[in-house]
């Protein structure tokens, strides 16, 4: 005998099944294929041999002894350089788009619109096409260099082109629009008139801003850094076309797990690792985003 | 490792339009015969297709890969559909292990007298009973004449310029780049032994500083003078004939590592017999011929070579002779002791 | 009342320009003067577009004058920004910060200055108790009602006791019971504290219930300012009378004057009876007569009243009275609210009934005007 919850559950059930179906196949199938090929032995040419291996962890994390796998720190730094170009994309990104927004969301409404556009028309260009764009713009010879050269501003050209600059720049400039959007979400709901009541009850622009804006945005800012931070920590085509490849971003090492050293558990358990990262980052930011929830609800 | 440009994607959007225009061209022909071709990018002259559509009927489709183990990872994720694909020689070692190899009985073909036996390379398929050599090349170094002090000879003159200031780049591939730090050294590329890995890893990391990039996309760069010199497959040769006066491609003088692609059947091919016809119809040395010109590198057909014109045939940067070849070596499959060159490959690019 | 002495607010020529979207030139201000006593409940009242609201937000700093003067407890206020001035606003949305507790945003004047904790925390209870909200320090805004909001914004802007408290239409959003409960609160409010209030509303109830002074504003200028009284009964000019509760303007021109008593022939005829006092013959003028200064029988000596005759139109019982619309002989309409229930009043309001309104001669109001 089915109860009167019991029939509703199943009702829900059957309702979410669709969802259940699709987030299962296209999601929880692929991660459990790599969670299992990350404990399994590197076949010879790709693919797996069916043994349990926790050395491909191990490698990486320090239980390797050396005999199947060699423990190295190279990965670990690898990886904590990734962290660091990830954090630091995050931060121009924000100074970029922070005052950005604000000056968009003062414009009239046309001018906004126009802006939005503007921001949003690199996503109908391809991601390498707009690179190398810059590349062109940055090498030696490029327009750059040559419009500084022609105005008599330097003697030689800059070396810009396979430089940490190239390789911020091009961060930013492929990130900004993911940074600004929540931003300007937030920016734009922020209400003027609680800036009125800060600086009638005798607030200056600092206080005003530390007080009442940035709390207010926080919200958008931590969206946009979140945003900005999971695709950074796996981009590897900046670093490889801006900055020449020459130093290894944890995306390249597993892509090259995958193809030149045919390791695929290798990879599967790279990627684990920076999976589990990024799921620790959200769970910070959920946890925090829900007691905010929280405190909203306890009325 | 044969195709110049080959994560271009600008060749990429170029490539794709090829597939179209080969599917337009052999939709004139009325049979529904078909032959789908896995490649290189940019490894096969398109007019072979045209003509081998307008001959046969057959329409032909072309998809691209930009490295062997793209291509062998798509085929055991499951690609199918594909008839002839073009592995390296140590791939084809390998896919014949894994058993994905039709056998072709090419060699008992009377056109097969054009190949020189010498470009049965495969361990696999010492016969050609199963694959047919389809092209060969070099690695070496090609460089901008007016931006370097006098003709690069060696990797000793290509790394001398390096440190006078000037910009040079390496491909971003971790067998041919160690590879270079063997041969600099005396070894063999397909050395296993630590030691000699451990050597080439030193002698790269110490001259780590002095590469402005490892890169594919270099071509652009060393035409405009952005970059004195490259790390470059022979396929460079196709823009030194646009601009000889600029531009060269050289052999070191320390050795090269040399590469051959072999035309394969798939054992899943589904048009195995097109796939025949097709490897026949290459091997007439006029078509083999039109492939090579184009495509500025090596042909294993004999009576291929005679056909070329006299400053390709010639060349000793793409032709040399036997002093040179003997200086030369091929990749082979290293099976687990790959992972020797990945570790040491990682550290190369982690370092400072 | 001090304000002539020792003025909190003191505002001369005040002009102010803008510019629509459509690029017209509006004169917001258009030279106005006002001065605010100490403890004094001014109120700006206008139709809106009138100018009240840019005259409060010239005081707070938000709006800078194009000319004239802004005196603040006597200081030259033009170029001081809002929150180095020493009024706090009380704003129509309230603008509560939603981040803050109801403590933190009541606290905030004194936390900007760096007013220690303990001190704060001890005049916060005290605002908060003033407003009847003590004890809720620890809420958010967004868990209260907007009666409560109402309050707590109120607590805010007089946590540090500004020398001027300025009122943006703060009622405007709540109910009636509440809008009257409040207007009682905050006269009380602003007495037992001492300070200032300059009060925005187009609500000319409001305006009479709770100020001191009333300031009429109209088109930039000041059409008047005065007790609420004043105001009401001789209002100064014709736009004044219109706004400022119910009423019958009607044009004439003074015929004859005699005894004492002038006659005047309205616009449509109507003989008007006035006294003379102070007319001549001839001059056009407005009279000004409240609905309740009717009465259907003559409650004394004729000679001091004046009449008008006419037809009821329609009668209307509004709960003890009755609003009565009569069309005079002539033509014009007079609106009258009487108190007579008597069966025979009754008969007397049926509509189609003639009717003769009395009112008493001194209750007029004239108004100078062309005719």
């Amino acid at each position: 005998m089915l109860t009167a919850e019991n029939r509703a559950r199943w009702r829900l059930a059957g309702l979410l099944s669709p969802a259940t179906l699709i987030i299962g196949l296209f999601f929880v199938v692929p991660l459990a294929i790599m969670a299992l090929y990350s404990l399994l032995e590197p076949g010879m040419y790709g693919g797996v041999e069916w043994t349990f291996y926790p050395d491909n962890f191990g490698r990486i994390l320090g239980w390797a002894d050396g005999s199947n796998e060699e423990f190295d720190v190279v990965y670990l730094q690898i990886l904590l350089r990734s962290f660091k170009l990830a954090a630091i994309t995050v931060l121009l990104t924000l100074l970029v788009c922070y005052p950005a927004a604000f000056w968009v969301s003062r414009q009239p409404e046309r001018l906004r619109n126009f802006c939005l556009f503007l921001i949003t028309l690199p996503f109908f260009t391809s991601l390498i096409v707009r690179l190398y764009a810059w590349v062109l713009i940055l090498r030696p010879t490029g327009f750059l260099n040559a419009s500084l050269q022609g105005l008599g501003l330097i003697d030689a050209p800059l070396d810009l082109i396979y430089t940490e600059g190239a390789v911020l720049l091009g961060m930013t400039y492929i990130f900004v629009p993911f940074m600004f959007l929540p931003i300007y979400a937030s920016v734009e709901k922020l209400d003027r008139r609680l800036l009125e009541a800060s600086a009638d009850l005798g607030a200056g622009r600092w206080q005003s801003f530390w007080r009442v804006i940035f709390p207010l945005t926080l919200p958008g800012i931590a969206a946009g850094s979140i945003i900005v931070f999971i695709p950074s920590l796996g981009n590897f085509i900046v670093p490889s076309l801006l900055g020449g490849a020459r130093v290894l971003m944890i995306g390249n090492l597993v892509e090259q797990q995958f193809l030149a050293a045919r390791n695929w558990p290798f990879g599967a358990a790279l990627a684990m690792l920076i999976m589990a990262a990024v799921l620790l980052f959200l769970l910070l930011y959920v946890r925090w985003q829900g007691r905010a929830a929280l405190k909203e609800a306890a009325r | 490792m044969p195709a110049p440009y080959h994560r271009n994607a600008l060749r990429h959007l170029a490539r794709g339009a090829l597939a179209v225009s080969a599917l337009l061209a052999s939709a004139a022909g009325q049979a529904a015969e078909e032959l789908h071709l896995y490649n290189w990018g940019d490894y096969i002259n398109p007019q072979v297709l045209s003509r081998f559509t307008e001959q046969t009927g057959i329409k032909v489709s072309l998809d691209t890969y930009g490295s062997n183990e793209e291509m062998l990872a798509k085929l055991q994720a499951g690609a199918s559909g594909y008839d002839i694909v073009f592995p390296s020689v140590h791939m084809q070692d390998s896919m014949a292990a894994l058993g994905l190899l039709e056998k072709t009985s090419i060699d008992r073909s009377p056109a097969f007298a054009n190949i020189d036996p010498s470009f049965l390379r495969a361990k696999s398929d010492p016969k050609g009973e199963y694959c047919m050599p389809y092209a060969w090349g070099t690695v070496g170094i090609f460089y901008n004449k007016t931006k370097v002090s006098k003709p690069i000879e060696s990797w000793a003159d290509f790394f001398a310029e390096a440190k006078a200031g000037k910009k040079v780049i390496m491909l971003d591939d971790m067998r041919e780049t160690l590879g270079v730090g063997l041969i600099v050294n005396g070894k063999s590329v397909d050395s296993t032994d630590l030691a000699d890995i451990k050597q080439a890893e030193s002698w790269l990391l110490e001259r780590k500083p002095l590469v402005s990039a490892f890169t594919y996309e270099s071509v652009p760069m060393v035409q405009s003078g952005d970059v004195a010199a490259a790390h470059y497959f022979v396929g460079a040769m196709m823009y030194v004939k646009q601009d000889p006066e600029h531009l060269a491609y050289v052999i070191p003088k320390e050795g090269a590592t040399l590469y051959q692609e072999d035309m394969c059947v798939l054992k899943s091919a589904p048009n195995k017999a097109n796939a025949k016809r097709f490897m026949e119809f290459f091997l007439q040395p006029e078509i083999a011929a039109l492939n090579t010109e184009q495509q500025m590198n090596g042909t294993p057909n004999k009576e291929a070579l005679k056909l070329l014109p006299a400053e390709l045939r010639d060349n000793p940067e793409v032709n040399p002779g036997p002093e040179v070849m003997a200086k030369l070596q091929i990749f082979h499959d290293l099976g687990k002791d790959l992972k020797k060159y990945d570790r040491a490959w990682t550290r190369v690019r982690t370092a400072n | 009342m001090s304000h002539a002495n020792n003025p909190v607010v003191e505002i001369r020529a005040a002009v102010k320009h803008y510019r629509t979207p459509e690029g017209h030139a509006v004169r917001a201000l258009d030279g106005v003067d006002l001065s605010v006593g100490a403890n004094e409940f001014v109120t700006l009242l206008g139709p809106s577009g009138c100018g009240k609201t840019t005259l409060l937000r010239t005081i707070s700093g938000f709006e800078s004058l194009d000319s004239g003067e802004l005196l603040i407890q006597g200081v030259a206020m033009n170029q001081v920004p809002p929150n180095r001035r020493p009024v706090h606003t009380v704003f129509q949305s309230y603008a509560l910060f939603p981040h803050l507790s109801i403590g933190d945003n009541v606290g905030y004047a004194l936390d900007v200055r760096g007013v220690a904790r303990a001190e704060r925390r001890q005049r916060v209870g005290a605002a908060l108790e003033l407003v009847g909200m003590g004890g809720l320090e620890k809420r958010k805004p967004g868990q209260l009602s907007g009666g409560q909001q109402q309050r707590v914004a109120l607590a805010r802007a007089i946590v540090d006791r500004p020398a001027l408290l300025l009122l943006d239409e703060p009622l405007s959003a709540l109910d009636r019971q509440l809008r009257q409960a409040m207007q009682r609160e905050l006269k009380n409010l602003q007495h037992e504290l001492g300070i200032a209030f300059v009060f925005v509303t187009h609500d000319q109830e409001e305006a009479l219930t709770m100020s001191d002074r009333i300031v009429v504003l109209n088109g930039g200028h000041v059409q008047q300012v005065g007790a609420p009284q004043d105001i009401y009964d001789r209002p100064a000019n014709a736009f004044v009378a219109g706004f400022i509760g119910e009423s019958n303007l009607l044009r004439a021109r003074v015929e004859s004057c005699a005894d004492g008593v002038a006659t005047l022939v309205g616009e449509q005829g109507d003989p008007l009876r006035l006294p003379s006092a102070g007319l001549q013959v001839g001059q056009p003028l407005h009279i000004l007569l409240r609905p309740e200064q009717f009465h259907l029988d003559c409650p004394g000596d004729p000679a001091a009243h004046g009449a008008l005759d006419g037809v009821v139109e329609q009668t209307v019982f509004i709960g003890k009275d009755f609003e009565v619309s009569l069309l005079s002989a002539t033509g014009s309409r007079i609106k009258a609210v009487v108190r007579d229930a008597s069966r025979q009043a009754l008969q007397r309001l049926h509509p189609g009934s003639s009717l003769r309104l009395w009112y008493a001669l001194d209750a007029a109001h004239l108004i100078a005007g062309e005719a």
